[in-house]
């Protein structure tokens, strides 16, 4: 996944060999990395995103079918924002050069983004020339998700799993205390903003620290709206707490699009509980764990 | 806690329906089953009255249950048992007389045949890295006939991943205890046996277009009759029993062609067989199938197939004298001819389960063949086959 994993869990008598549970939430993370990474030439993403312009399309496995089901209900609950095909705008943004795209570039990446374009009709999905999708916004929490339900299925009963930060929940501590999960800092990612207690469901967030460059004076980050083509204004970065942790990923991602203003505001219409930080380092929202 | 948001029960209930998809999709325990059954109903033409001497022109009716069993075990093995129940009813052409102009015309065996046949196939597949061994046990009964049967398959991939070579062993061992009754039979218990080599070259020529040619030799040793059936001896004014050589080797080439079209999300399946034998036939199979998609669920295919065979080189309608080889045979099987088919199926996928239909019909005829047919046999056969099936893998 490109970043750090761990996998907690307390072993509690009558429960499965713990070994074999971390070995086999292990695998499961590793299946779905290899099944979605867009660098590996047999998986699900270069299938897809091969078949982009061809008249058959492509017909995809039940579990990609749900993960698009999913993204295709985020894209249109977030108004556009959430957008697997927005992985296209990445060749006019590179962060390694530091380099903020001209008009015509941007325009021209823009041209292969949007998920309405994208023809899904299941099991067959048909890109349009040029378009490819990106699970990389998804899969890591997805991944989370699955580890724990792996782990569930292994007997776990206390533990969690976090991935790059993103964490879902087995369950709470042997004697029913929540972990306590603390929230980065976005201007110092060392430091906790805020720590929360989670005895259920997954915390996920997205933040303008992971991958960015300034220039001129404006913050540049990795999270780039679909619609217009440049980076997410505004908030520093959002946390939210949803049953999945899936879903806590795409709202956080999407908070983070929808900036300081209506971000936090969409959160409480959906009905999570978030903690948003804006860049000069205010909180908005609480977060009263679950 | 408040009333979740319609929003949120949207994205909550798509999350939680990917989760519950992963579940299955992560946990391919290797045993995988699937389950098949077919039903086909064959029906022979009647033949028409004016070839017909003594009794009807009634035939074969055959109504056959097929069933299967694949099951996958771990990631390498697959065990699969194949389960036929047919029941035969009607009469079969016994021999072929001159009529008073001196045209062949059909003598049917007398009293309907009723029977019942059962056959069981097994086999155990390994396969891994490219290479797959097959070995398969079989067992074929009837109240007048037994045989049993096994082979031996090996297949690998070359390195280019775009080759595969497989070849095969088999053998079968047949019985034959002819029910007795008004006619005397050929034999009243005789043994046959078949050996098989083949080897098959498969190539992927590019992203859409694939050909596999296999080449197979079968060798035929004891009584290669048919005991119901005899031939007219003109001379003689009375039949002998069927009578052939008692061996009889066979080659037989194929080559399929399968190639897709993207654009018409359909492939076209060309099939050509060349088949020559000892005993002189010759024959050509041309085989055109168009499997059109109609999205993800529904295919249907439009075929048609072509035959043509030359005769064996003892065959004759009816014979003026004996041979003095001793052969006779009249079976229409053995006489020159060609055949037409043209053929209609549609399947339809659907979350585990899958459903069939096919409709054949089947029109033989002199006219149909490659070289000029002096005699036609008058036993030639039509037919129409439908079936339908259904599958269901979990």
């Amino acid at each position: 996944m490109g970043g750090p994993c761990e996998l907690q869990a307390h072993v509690i008598d009558g429960a499965d060999d713990a070994s074999a549970a971390f070995v086999a939430a292990e695998a499961e993370v590793r299946r779905l990395e290899a099944r979605y990474s867009r660098y590996r030439d047999d998986s699900v993403t270069t299938l897809i995103n091969r078949s982009a312009g061809t008249e058959s399309g492509c017909v995809v496995d039940a579990e990609t079918a749900a993960l698009l089901d999913f993204a295709d209900t985020a894209f249109e609950q977030s108004g556009g924002l959430f957008d697997l095909s927005s992985g296209a705008l990445r060749r006019a943004w590179d962060f390694k050069a530091q380099r903020v795209p001209e008009a015509n570039e941007l325009a021209q990446a823009l041209a292969c983004v949007g998920w309405q374009r994208v023809d899904w009709q299941w099991p067959r999905l048909f890109l349009a020339q040029g378009m490819e999708l990106d699970f990389g916004g998804i899969v890591k929490e997805y991944a989370a998700d699955r580890a724990v339900d792996v782990l569930r299925a292994h007997g776990v009963r206390h533990g969690l799993a976090e991935l790059g930060g993103d964490i879902a929940i087995v369950g709470p501590h042997p004697d029913g205390a929540p972990w306590q999960v603390g929230i980065r800092h976005p201007r110092d990612p060392g430091q906790a903003i805020a720590t929360i207690p989670l005895a259920h469901g997954a915390i996920a967030s997205s933040g303008d620290y992971e991958r960015w460059f300034e220039t001129g004076g404006t913050r540049y980050c990795h999270i780039l709206n679909p619609l217009t083509g440049w980076p997410a204004q505004g908030l520093a970065s959002a946390s939210v707490v949803a049953p999945q942790c899936l879903l806590a990923g795409a709202a956080s991602t999407i908070a983070m699009l929808k900036g300081a203003q209506h971000g936090p505001a969409w959160l409480d219409a959906l009905g999570l509980a978030h903690l948003c930080v804006t860049p000069g380092g205010a909180v908005v929202g609480a977060l009263g764990g679950a | 806690m408040r009333k979740p948001s319609p929003a949120l029960l949207a994205l909550g209930a798509s999350a939680l329906a990917a989760l519950s998809a992963g579940r299955a999709q992560a946990q391919p325990d290797g045993n995988d089953t699937q389950v098949d059954y077919r039903y086909s109903a064959y029906r022979e033409d009647a033949l028409p009255q004016d070839r017909v001497v003594a009794g009807t022109g009634e035939r074969y009716a055959v109504d056959t249950h097929q069933f299967r069993l694949v099951q996958t075990a771990g990631e390498t093995t697959t065990l699969s048992a194949d389960l036929t129940l047919e029941t035969m009813s009607g009469a079969s052409p016994r021999f072929v007389q001159p009529d008073a102009d001196g045209n062949p015309v059909q003598v049917m065996s007398g009293a309907s045949i009723e029977d019942k046949r059962g056959d069981l196939q097994v086999s155990m597949k390994r396969a891994k890295a490219g290479r797959s061994a097959t070995l398969s046990l079989g067992y074929s009964g009837e109240e007048d006939y037994s045989a049993i049967n096994g082979a031996v398959e090996g297949g690998f991939e070359l390195d280019d991943r775009m080759t595969t070579l497989s070849f095969g062993l088999g053998y079968s061992d047949d019985t034959i205890d002819p029910s007795q009754g008004m006619t005397p039979t050929g034999t009243l218990h005789d043994k046959r046996s078949a050996a098989t080599v083949y080897g098959s070259y498969a190539r992927v020529l590019d992203a859409v277009t694939a050909v596999q040619t296999t080449v197979s030799f079968t060798a035929h040793d004891g009584y290669l009759g048919d005991p119901y059936k005899e031939a007219w001896i003109v001379n003689a004014a009375n039949t002998v029993p069927d009578a052939r050589p008692d061996g009889r080797q066979q080659v037989s080439w194929l080559t399929r062609l399968r190639r897709f079209f993207k654009g018409a999300d359909a492939a076209l399946h060309a099939d050509y067989r060349y088949y020559h034998d000892d005993w002189e036939v010759d024959a050509h199979t041309v085989d055109l199938a168009w499997h059109q998609n109609f999205g993800a669920m529904l295919r249907v295919a439009p075929g048609v197939r072509w035959y043509s065979q030359s005769q064996a080189f003892f065959y004759e309608p009816f014979y003026n004298a004996p041979r003095s080889d001793g052969f006779a045979s009249s079976d229409y099987r053995l006489s020159p001819y060609g055949a037409v088919s043209a053929n209609l199926s549609a399947t339809w996928d659907f979350d585990g389960w899958n459903a069939g239909l096919r409709y054949e019909r089947y029109e033989s005829s002199p006219d149909y063949a490659l070289g000029k047919v002096a005699v036609e046999n008058p036993g030639l056969v039509d037919f129409d086959v439908a079936s339908l099936s259904v599958q269901a893998r979990f």
